[in-house]
């Protein structure tokens, strides 16, 4: 029976509804083990349902993923992207309501349902102080939801806490959970499971964020002052997300601040930041800004260095404004720009001109269609552009990449029992890319593709009994260049195999419709291509094995196995010298890939010290045609080994400690075996050096490891605000990683050199709230 | 059940199962191995080139050409017409340490346009170890208009030509630019090389990476308009511009080798080295082809500079 249900849910997901939604109910007060005989349809409409909104009691802020629990009756609910949440289908009777979430103090409540009552319970939990012992900071979410396999979450207080280069950053925070790799102390970008930058899709508030990074790729763009929740999933994520072969990183931004105006301001070393939220007659604002403050640096340097950039700077701004003063409805419109702008004359008569960046909007409005169906929509449009431009000698190279991206999104979401939830939803849009290159002022490729794609999903979470939890879903890509439509089917199976253990499978298929052009040292000069005709898109299996236990009181421990493929790669050609007049499908290279490994972590919540061991055993091998005589190879960010300790230590009430130890295997790279050199060519008859290699990448830099420390100090502005200083120390032991070797020809023998990562770096930041 | 127990006996079993023939998935690095290098260059209308027969030198080690110069050869280049018939035969001798010319009633013989070279190299001193590969000479191209060959350096009115096109292969031309500086004096440098180096010799004769033939613009009697980029230009005086159309060897080769040493579009990540893509059997290097053509221009210092 169980073998035929599962079948039938993947299969004939409405069908199943219609027959069995209401039918799926859980478990009753007096019945809590489930072995329950299904009530009667009269029993059905005569029994009661609650639901409402979760929000943080001092900002009003909606709370992601909290849990409300039935006391006693193994009933419960977990708050969806929107803090809302319904529990349906309970006995009339008297209950006790749990409302937990990390970092907040529990509540409990007691009602009363009578039969067929429909209970609107809004809620707003009290933040945990720091006074409390048990704060919580490595927030993976509470109870069952934060430990769904292949996703983790970030709370804004791991990033803000956590030693950090010069500046708190998003990215740098996730590069810490295991299965999640750096690609260098100067990238932000995230390696997740063997896949690159490109294979993650990255959305802040429901829309896509092309290139997300500052100061050519060494921050991300998300303000940490600005965020709610950081959500990723490190793979065989839901159905309703799509279009990456990987992982998601899902954004939210704050909603504001809806019971007093509040805000902070923070001076860094490499940048200063302001925000300021509050309440509005019609709901709430949330205004985030950060700009880079380098130009007293940069003038100091003009007074006694050469070749110093006329312009350095970033900048970003995140805007949100909610009207939520309807009971089942509410609005909401973000809007995020971020610009990097270089100007950078070097030698007597070169230049670098380089302005890239971001921009989103969208307009989000939720609707509870009735206490059981909750329905989202929202219109968002990105934009990214990249423009560098080097001139040398009176020549100039410059190009220029755009993409726009206009979408319509809508998902709906029904939970017509304890057991059963429905989600389907669409997605579909307008991707407009352009590339144009000019040489010598001169337009030598102008290469634009309009494309409308859409998709379309229908996600089933079924719950047959206590222990199994099954998520099943179907999502639909079309792509109009090329006329693609693909089927991405996914599943996951969750077994309760103790009150404190869980084993988990996952499996999924994933297509992906576009690629990145970047040489990972530098994203500054990102540029992303489109599939197209003669550029099928890429796809790929994930499959997952999990086991979650959290028996020991203040831990949890999470254990993953991955291995997933990835075939019809598509990047653009390494040996292309000149793309000018080719067709669009000879721009690329074409191959395919695997991945696999194990992830452990070890996290302790509670207590005066508290943190997390992550490690990951991880292996990675892409081949592409016509390279490495079509052999598989490791990525030059393929490390078998990593290992990460995040630790916070509370000193006293002001002061904290906070380190973070980074471990893992060197890096891959081509070791030269021999060399020739070609004298006296025809065109200036200079000698052409030539290495001589065997297989790509099979030799590895010596290992990786750091340790960054840092002190907080809580204080107070004169009475009038809380401070805090942060003192940290980046690389204390100024363990010079190696990035990559260079050679030397004009040495006989080549002489080789080493490009090394960050030394040690002192940092210090002051940051005033009210 | 303790769940440590389950994991133990359920979870890690196959994990270790799944992660072991990974482990298994040897990736060791491969040992240096000596190859055979050639080196010969086919230029239309321009006598058999030489031909250089050295072989590899381990990576840590010193080169020296003449230290692994190969003797002993036997090298004959087969000359093939268009529609694939041998034409003649050109046997080469030994002239010096590993360099090969045509024999010597062969010296003066010109390399033809579209026509097929077949490099047929055997080593006798190893087991008659065979090494070959094969080119087709680009077609001629010529200039039709003159339409300014002496300007000032950076003004917008940059040295210009109508050419003929030479259309071969069903591909588009790829063309590599070279200046070589009549009067390469060193107050004769313009400001961006003058900055980028010191070696007068080194700047004398200049190149540019490979340009498609669509960066210009073809006119509609199928002649092709070259603007010269002032970025070629490293002496100001008198200068001769020669624009090389080349054949896909050597386009392979140049492509290639720029992405090894850092002068290519920079995709590959730092230290990720592929090898040179040499269209050579039983060795490597390169066995290319070229058409070329030169124009004498003359670029003015402006009075600011």
């Amino acid at each position: 029976m169980f073998r035929f249900r599962l079948l039938f849910t993947i299969l004939c997901i409405p069908v199943f509804l219609l027959v069995h939604g209401e039918r799926a109910n859980g478990t009753d007060p007096a019945n809590p083990s489930g072995s329950e005989t299904d009530p009667s349809p009269e029993e059905l409409q005569s029994r009661a349902s609650i639901n409402g909104f979760l929000r943080d009691a001092e900002t009003g802020e909606t709370l992601l993923g909290a849990n409300i629990l039935l006391t006693g009756t193994g009933r419960g609910a977990t708050t969806n992207h929107s803090g809302y949440y319904v529990i349906n289908n309970i006995p009339s009777g008297t209950y006790e309501l749990r409302f937990s979430y990390l970092g907040y103090e529990d509540l409990r409540r007691q009602i009363f349902l009578s039969e067929g009552q429909s209970l609107r319970l809004d809620i707003e939990l009290d933040p945990a102080g720091f006074t409390m012992d048990e704060l919580v900071i490595t927030s993976k979410r509470e109870a069952e939801e934060r430990q769904n396999i292949g996703s983790a979450s970030v709370s804004t207080e791991l990033i803000k806490s956590m030693p950090s280069v010069l500046q708190a950053d998003v990215f740098r925070a996730v590069q810490l959970l295991p299965g999640v790799k750096a690609a260098s102390d100067f990238s932000s970008g995230l390696y997740i499971r063997g896949g690159g930058p490109d294979q993650t899709l990255i959305l802040l508030d429901r829309t896509t964020v092309y290139n997300p990074s500052h100061f050519f790729g060494f921050f991300s763009t998300f303000n940490p002052d600005a965020i709610k929740d950081v959500q990723l999933f490190k793979g065989a994520y839901p159905a309703s997300y799509g279009g990456r072969l990987g992982s998601v990183l899902d954004v939210y931004n704050k909603d504001g601040n809806r019971n007093r105006t509040a805000g902070s301001v923070s001076l860094g070393m490499l940048s200063s930041r302001a925000m300021i939220e509050g309440p509005y007659p019609g709901g709430s604002y949330m205004l985030a800004v950060r700009r880079s403050t380098l130009e007293p640096l940069l003038a100091v340097l003009r007074t006694t260095v050469d070749n110093v950039p006329d312009a350095f700077y970033f900048f970003d701004i995140n805007a949100k404004i909610n009207y939520d003063r309807w009971e089942n409805n509410r609005l909401s419109i973000a809007a995020y720009t971020g610009t990097d702008n270089v100007r950078f004359p070097f030698g007597d008569d070169s230049r670098l001109n380089l302005l890239y960046g971001n921009r989103t909007l969208s307009a989000d409005w939720t609707h509870l269609l009735s206490r059981r169906i909750f329905t989202n929509v929202t219109l968002t449009g990105s934009e990214y552009f990249n423009d560098p431009l080097f001139e040398f000698g009176g020549t100039e190279f410059e190009r220029q990449n755009r993409i726009y991206d206009f979408s319509a999104k809508a998902d709906i979401e029904w939970l017509p029992s304890q057991d059963f939830e429905l989600i389907a939803g669409f997605w579909g849009g307008r991707k407009i890319f352009r590339l144009q290159d000019y040489f010598d002022g001169s337009i030598t490729m102008d290469e634009k593709i309009v494309s409308d794609y859409a998709s379309a999903y229908v996600q089933n979470i079924w719950r047959p009994g206590n222990r199994w939890k099954i998520n099943a879903g179907l999502r639909t890509n079309y792509y109009a260049n090329g006329s693609y439509l693909r089927l991405d089917p996914r599943l996951s199976v969750d077994y309760r195999l103790t009150e404190a253990t869980r084993l988990q499978a996952a499996f999924g298929r994933y297509h992906q419709f576009l690629t990145l052009l970047t040489n990972e040292a530098i994203s500054a000069f990102d540029i992303w291509l489109f599939t197209d005709e003669g550029v099928p898109p890429a796809y790929g299996d994930q499959f997952v094995l999990g086991l979650k236990n959290t028996s020991l009181t203040g831990y949890n421990f999470e254990f993953e196995l991955y291995y997933r493929t990835m075939r019809d790669l598509f990047e653009f050609d390494p040996f292309l010298p000149d793309p000018a007049g080719l067709d669009y499908p000879d721009l690329f290279r074409f191959g395919e890939g695997y991945a696999s490994g194990f992830e452990m972590f070890l996290e302790k919540t509670r207590g005066r010290l508290y943190g997390f061991i992550g490690y990951t055993w991880g292996l990675t091998r892409r081949k592409f045609y016509g390279f490495n005589e079509d052999r598989f190879y490791p990525p030059k960010y393929d490390r078998i080994h990593d290992v990460n300790i995040v630790a916070n230590y509370r000193l006293t009430r002001r002061w904290t400690a906070s380190g973070v130890f980074s471990y893992a295997t060197g890096q891959a790279f081509t070791k030269p075996l021999g060399r020739t050199a070609f004298d006296h060519n025809p065109f200036d008859g200079s000698t052409l050096d030539a290495i001589i290699v065997g297989r790509v990448n099979a030799s590895r830099l010596p290992a990786y490891h750091r340790l960054d420390i840092g002190f907080t100090r809580q204080s107070t502005f004169f009475g009038i605000a809380d401070a805090e200083w942060q003192f940290q120390v980046i690389n204390l032991y100024s363990r010079r990683n190696t990035w990559f070797y260079l050679y030397d020809f004009d040495e006989n023998p080549v002489k080789r050199e080493t490009a090394s990562m960050l030394p040690i770096i002192p940092a210090v930041s002051y940051t005033v709230s009210f | 059940m303790n769940p440590y127990r389950v994991f133990f006996i359920s979870v890690l079993p196959i994990g270790i199962a799944s992660v072991l023939p990974a482990g298994c998935d040897l990736y060791n690095q491969d040992d240096y191995v000596e190859q055979y290098v050639v080196s010969s260059y086919l230029i239309a209308n321009e006598p058999m080139p030489e031909v250089r027969l050295s072989t590899t030198a381990p990576f840590d080690e010193t080169y020296y050409f003449e230290e692994r110069a190969v003797e002993a050869a036997n090298i004959q280049i087969h000359q093939y017409d268009e529609y694939g018939n041998r034409e003649r035969t050109f046997r080469y001798f030994q002239a010096n340490r590993g360099i090969y010319k045509p024999e010597l009633h062969a010296q003066k013989e010109l390399v033809l346009p579209r026509r097929t070279y077949k490099l047929e190299i055997t080593l006798p001193r190893d087991n008659n170890h065979r090494i070959t590969a094969e080119t087709s000479v680009p077609d001629t191209f010529s200039v039709r208009e003159v339409i300014r060959d002496k300007s000032y350096y950076q003004s917008s009115e940059q040295l210009e030509f109508r050419i003929t096109r030479n259309r071969s292969n069903n591909r588009q031309i790829y063309f590599i630019y070279a200046t070589e500086a009549l009067d390469p004096d060193e107050e004769n440098l313009t400001p961006f090389w003058r900055d980028a180096s010191n070696d007068i010799d080194e700047l004398t004769r200049i190149r540019t990476n490979i340009v498609n033939e669509e960066n210009f613009d073809v006119n509609s009697d199928g002649t092709i308009t070259l603007r010269m980029p002032w970025i070629g230009i490293a002496f100001y005086g008198w200068n001769i511009i020669s624009t090389f159309s080349i054949d896909d060897n050597t386009y392979d080769f140049y492509r290639s080798q720029s992405s090894q040493t850092g002068g290519g579009p920079g995709t590959l990540p730092p230290g990720e080295i592929q090898n040179i893509i040499y269209n050579i059997d039983g060795g490597i290097g390169l066995f290319g082809s070229m058409s070329v053509l030169d124009i004498e221009v003359e670029v003015l210092r402006p009075p600011n500079l």
